[in-house]
């Protein structure tokens, strides 16, 4: 199959799903700043709303630098981390949805799960409130950055965020989260 | 004490520390890949400073267009490092400084102003 078949093949797919951006590929910082940039000044030019194009902006960032952080396939290399990572964002009946999906060590399902489901039951005042005492509180031993990423999607999300996650072998699963923004 | 400058990057603000004019200032992005590596060195020169307790009033312009997750506890522990100085007498005022159409940037201001008691922290819409 030629570049210009499996062109044609993936565009009919990306059409049907409303797709506005697929990204499959390695992850890295410069990647992050490249389609952050790129999102905030599409959702800017196209619907002149600087507080949504600061949303889609942190949900892309957030979803990214998680990928850079625990993924499974991360490697440090002198100039930063890279991982790989999936990232469609696409047109929703409630706006605009970005999905993420990596891998991820099978261990870390678990713990993946559980802040989602909680946080998926939370009402916009208390995930506020929760926001701010994890703030305070600071990071558990297995978090890379502040632990706030999933609170700070979560607060973004006009709807319950929705994940997936697969088992692929013994020791490795697929995480996929989907955040929707207004 | 020498001023603490860093040059503004794609996903780093421009800071300028200056502990002779009292007059200190972060602007521009805020999401590096390592918040706690970026902010250390900033900490560091903070507490110097602090500890040689300025008379003369303090400001920290504060314009930051995006801070991601981990930026954001980095901030909140700076700002707890200024409240402390604050209530140990030395005058400091920080302004947050946002773009006024852009709520998010405002409320994250508001947030943290909520917990300032002894720091003067002003909203300044721009």
């Amino acid at each position: 199959m030629t570049g210009g078949q499996q062109f044609d093949r993936c565009r009919e797919l990306l059409r049907e799903g409303g797709v506005v951006l697929y990204f499959k590929g390695p992850v890295t910082q410069e990647v992050v700043e490249g389609l952050g940039s790129m999102i905030r000044c599409k959702v800017d030019f196209e619907i002149a709303n600087r507080t949504r194009a600061a949303m889609a902006f942190a949900v892309l960032v957030e979803q990214l630098q998680n990928v850079l952080h625990y993924a499974a396939d991360t490697v440090d290399m002198a100039t930063g981390r890279m991982a790989s990572g999936e990232l469609i964002i696409r047109l929703d009946p409630d706006g605009l949805c970005l999905s993420c999906g990596n891998l991820i060590r099978k261990e870390l399902a678990s713990r993946i799960s559980e802040r989602l489901d909680v946080l998926a039951g939370t009402d916009r005042e208390t995930l506020k409130a929760l926001y701010k005492s994890c703030r305070q509180q600071g990071p558990d031993a297995q978090s890379r950055g502040a632990g706030l990423g999933f609170l700070e999607m979560a607060r973004r999300s006009v709807r319950p965020m929705r994940y997936e996650i697969q088992s692929i072998s013994d020791d490795l699963a697929w995480f996929a989260l989907d955040v929707v923004i207004a | 004490m020498q001023p603490f400058v860093s040059a503004p990057t794609r996903s780093t603000p421009e800071v300028r520390f200056d502990a002779d004019s009292h007059h200190h200032r972060m602007k521009g992005e805020c999401y590096p890949e390592n918040a706690a590596a970026f902010f250390s060195p900033l900490f560091t020169w903070l507490r110097t400073y602090l500890a040689a307790k300025p008379a003369g009033p303090v400001t920290f312009d504060m314009e930051l267009v995006y801070f991601n997750s981990s930026s954001s506890k980095a901030l909140l522990d700076l700002f707890e490092m200024l409240e402390i100085a604050a209530g140990g007498g030395i005058r400091i005022t920080v302004n947050w400084r946002y773009d006024k159409d852009n709520d998010i940037a405002c409320e994250c201001g508001e947030e943290f102003a909520e917990d300032a008691k002894a720091l003067a922290f002003k909203l300044v819409a721009l």
